[in-house]
């Protein structure tokens, strides 16, 4: 996690200590976070644990009923008309006009944001071939599918150039291949120097951003890169060895024995397989492959570096939490 | 200041299409009313409750008033499906409901041109329909009297015609008494008292034929009056010279035998004038005339057709303002709308001015179809186009209060169909207000409709202007509600996710 306060300018969103409370356990506590300009932020948790307020939060909807939240160096609720034209806002649900067109929807939504109709026109048409609407422009919006629908928000969300894009559950209820379509779009803004904040229930998306922030019964778990996740979940990189079976004991006694190993896990239903846990896997593997043929005479049929997936990686950090509460509970 | 606009016609524009894109909802909306009052007009007959009667009729029947009279005059109002003599048969027919009313009129008896006893007609019925109840009870009194009116006028005549008889008697009397005054002889006057005790009986019999002076139930004229005054005058001279015929005094008697000249002639002179008068203008002397200074009213359909118009207007207006808000906000579109420049304000401008431009071409549309079925188009056409615009405005401001306090759609539409009941019942839609004790008159205030249906009949029918009530009705409705509005949906809107 960055460290906060040191350059205020180069983070688009700053919350300290930010609580709010609905009363009755219900709410979100002490978010602690700062996401640097030009990065995507993906938030992640099961459902209920506070993503939504917190998003609700950074977009000025809800205040603080305690802490501080920053967002472009201000309070979101203070936000001015011409401040909230920085912000691009993309709720859970679809939100649209089922009854209008495509086109219609987004000058309906270039106009709330006071663009004037000369502005609006040519931004619409490099919107809707950025989102893969352009033919569908016409069609009625309770026409268009679920993912459409999405990408229709996304594209009306940017209409008004924001710097600022924060999306809740922007891929939700949407197939595999139109969410990685979804995130290219994010990832292609990102790079054109905006900033993003997008809630998910898919923890595997988490790989497509910059940080990720994992929540759990409203408050912040970790806040970490993808690899700083995977990392902590699984207590350092894993790599994967495989040997023959006849040699599976012997190879898993001699690894554990050495310093530079910090678990060996055996791979479930691969009786032959191993995963090694090391400090850096990269650097790990030839000294693993050369100390197991100089000492054992085992030469892997398989060595490389492991990455487990990020349903995985949420379960073990989840799994963690709940541990150290058991035992804060037991001390 | 432009994106201010920008943002409310961009609400407006939104509208507009989203409206379009609904047309079975303007369809039903305006096209299903319209189709009832067509229906209405096709087929509307009368204003009249249908209620069916039995006569029961004396054996005897009634002097001087036939059955086929009776049976004409209750026909003009009821219908008559049977004539009996046998009250209880009747009666058996009310109890099976095979007539609502059963009408009894009884025996009648004249003793000496008077009626015996003072007779009772029975009207019978079963009705739970209290507007049928007046309307019967309306109906018998109109029957008592044109009844007691049919035997007034039969007593009149048998009057008449005795009067005649006894003017005769009269004159002889009259020429006795002036030979008398002009005696100078004690004994010869002396006589007079005989010639008074023949004349008493044929005052008395007189009076006993005349019509009853005193009678609530009859409008009698002068000629009546003159007679029975007359008669009275005559009947005190007589008695003064039979005071004085015992006196000594001659000159008294003279002068009383003058005066009593003098008032059997005036007597004869009212007499003659009660004979030549037709009986029906002694027993009812005054007769009506009706003008209506426009020509005449309207038929029942284009009657209603002003509020009718302001019901759909109302009503269209209220649905779509109804819907307006709460769609909105069950859509989670406020949330997106808090995140955004927007004000509340600039959406409730920019949904009004939708609204009320769908519904004033609405109203417009409707005028021009009320045309035909030949009701007037409006003379002065740009008071009629402001009314219409401020009812659609006042309209769609009770609608938005309504959004504003529903929580979900059908909540919406049920507030929507209360504001239709309330505006039957309390806008002089059907029932005068007039009609009604104050709190009702509360109600009426505040219901656009009642102001628009006052407004349109003037500008549609009465072709005058509006009067300043229903202008400062409606823009009072459009404050008020418009403040409610926002003042509910201002903190509403702030705390979109609740």
């Amino acid at each position: 996690m960055e460290k906060m306060d040191a350059n205020v300018n180069k983070y688009a969103v700053i919350m300290k200590k930010a609580s709010h409370d609905f009363g009755g356990g219900a709410g979100v506590f002490d978010l602690d976070l700062a996401l640097p300009a030009g990065s995507i932020l993906g938030v992640i948790g099961p459902s209920g644990c506070g993503k939504t307020t917190m998003i609700r939060m950074v977009n000025g909807i809800l205040g603080t009923t305690s802490g501080e939240v920053l967002v472009l160096d201000k309070d979101p609720i203070r936000f001015t008309a011409n401040e909230k034209t920085k912000i691009g806002y993309i709720p859970q649900h679809f939100v649209l006009y089922p009854n209008l067109n495509v086109q219609e929807n987004m000058h309906f939504i270039g106009g709330i944001f006071g663009m004037n109709n000369s502005e609006r026109k040519d931004k619409i048409q490099s919107l809707l071939e950025f989102v893969d609407l352009i033919d569908a422009q016409k069609r009625l919006a309770r026409k268009l599918s679920g993912g459409m629908q999405r990408r229709l928000m996304l594209a009306g969300a940017l209409l008004h150039t924001p710097d600022l894009l924060i999306a809740d559950e922007p891929t939700a209820g949407i197939d595999p291949i139109l969410r990685a379509r979804i995130w290219e779009n994010f990832r292609a803004l990102r790079d054109q120097g905006k900033t993003l904040i997008v809630t998910t229930q898919y923890v595997g998306e988490a790989a497509y951003c910059d940080k990720v922030a994992v929540m759990r019964k409203g408050r912040l778990i970790t806040v970490d890169t993808p690899q700083g996740l995977q990392h902590q979940a699984m207590g350092g990189e894993a790599v994967h060895i495989e040997v023959d079976s006849s040699q599976i004991k012997d190879a898993m006694q001699f690894l554990i024995g050495l310093p530079q190993v910090a678990r060996v896990d055996p791979v479930p239903d691969k009786p032959n397989s191993l995963y090694v846990f090391v400090e850096n896997a990269s650097k790990a593997i030839p000294m693993l492959l050369s100390q197991l043929k100089e000492s054992e005479g085992i030469t892997p049929t398989i060595a490389e570096p492991y990455l487990p997936p990020f349903d995985e990686v949420f379960v073990r950090l989840i799994q963690r939490v709940e541990e150290d509460l058991a035992m804060e509970r037991i001390q | 200041m432009i994106a201010f606009f920008i943002r409310v016609f961009s609400f407006f524009k939104k509208e507009i299409h989203d409206v379009r894109r609904q047309p079975r909802l303007l369809l039903s909306l305006v096209g299903g009313p319209l189709l009832v009052l067509g229906a209405f007009g096709a087929t509307f007959r009368s204003a009249n409750p249908f209620i069916t009667t039995a006569l029961v009729w004396p054996e005897n029947g009634i002097p001087g008033f036939s059955q086929e009279q009776a049976e004409d005059f209750i026909s003009n109002n009821f219908t008559l499906l049977d004539v009996t003599n046998d009250e209880e048969e009747a009666l058996g027919w009310l109890e099976e409901g095979l007539v609502d009313v059963v009408q009894i009129v009884p025996e009648i008896s004249f003793e000496e041109g008077q009626l015996s006893s003072r007779p009772e007609i029975k009207i019978i019925s079963r009705t739970i329909d209290p507007t049928a109840e007046a309307w019967i009870r309306s109906l018998a009194y109109g029957e008592k009297n044109y009844i007691n009116q049919q035997l007034l006028f039969q007593q009149a005549n048998l009057a008449q015609q005795k009067a005649v008889e006894i003017s005769i008697n009269l004159e002889d009397a009259q020429a006795e008494f002036s030979q008398l005054s002009m005696s100078v002889d004690p004994e010869e006057i002396a006589r007079a008292g005989e010639i008074i005790e023949e004349l008493r009986p044929f005052l008395n019999e007189l009076l006993e034929f005349l019509p009853p002076q005193v009678d609530s139930q009859a409008n009698f004229g002068p000629e009546l009056a003159d007679v029975h005054r007359d008669i009275q005058l005559l009947s005190d001279d007589l008695d003064e010279l039979e005071g004085v015929l015992s006196d000594d005094a001659l000159s008294p008697k003279i002068e009383r035998l003058e005066n009593i000249d003098d008032e059997i002639a005036q007597l004869r002179v009212s007499i003659d004038d009660f004979a030549e008068t037709p009986p029906e203008n002694i027993i009812s002397p005054f007769r009506e005339t009706y003008t209506n200074l426009r020509g005449s009213a309207f038929s029942m359909v284009i009657f209603y057709a002003p509020a009718v118009l302001a019901l759909l207007v109302q009503q269209l207006s209220i649905t779509l303002a109804s819907l307006g808000l709460v769609r909105e906000r069950q859509m989670g579109s406020f949330e997106m709308f808090r995140v955004s420049p927007l004000k509340f304000s600039q959406i409730l401008i920019g949904k009004s001015l939708a609204y009320i431009t769908y519904v004033t071409l609405a109203g417009l549309v409707l005028t021009l179809l009320l045309g035909l079925i030949d009701v007037p188009i409006p003379a002065d056409f740009g008071q009629y186009f402001l009314l219409l615009v401020l009812l659609a405005t006042a309209s769609v401001g009770i609608g938005f209060l309504i959004s504003a306090t529903a929580r979900t759609d059908s909540q919406a539409i049920q507030l929507s169909m209360l504001v239709l009941l309330l505006s039957i019942f309390f806008t002089s839609f059907f029932l005068p207000i007039t009609g009604f004790a104050w709190p009702a008159w509360i109600i009426a205030i505040l219901i656009p409709m009642t102001h628009a249906i006052e407004g349109f009949q003037e500008v549609i029918l009465a072709g005058s202007r509006i009067g300043a009530g229903v202008w400062v009705g409606l823009v009072l409705i459009i404050i008020l509600s418009y403040s409610l509005v926002l003042l509910i949906m201002r903190r509403q809107y702030r705390k979109v996710i609740d």
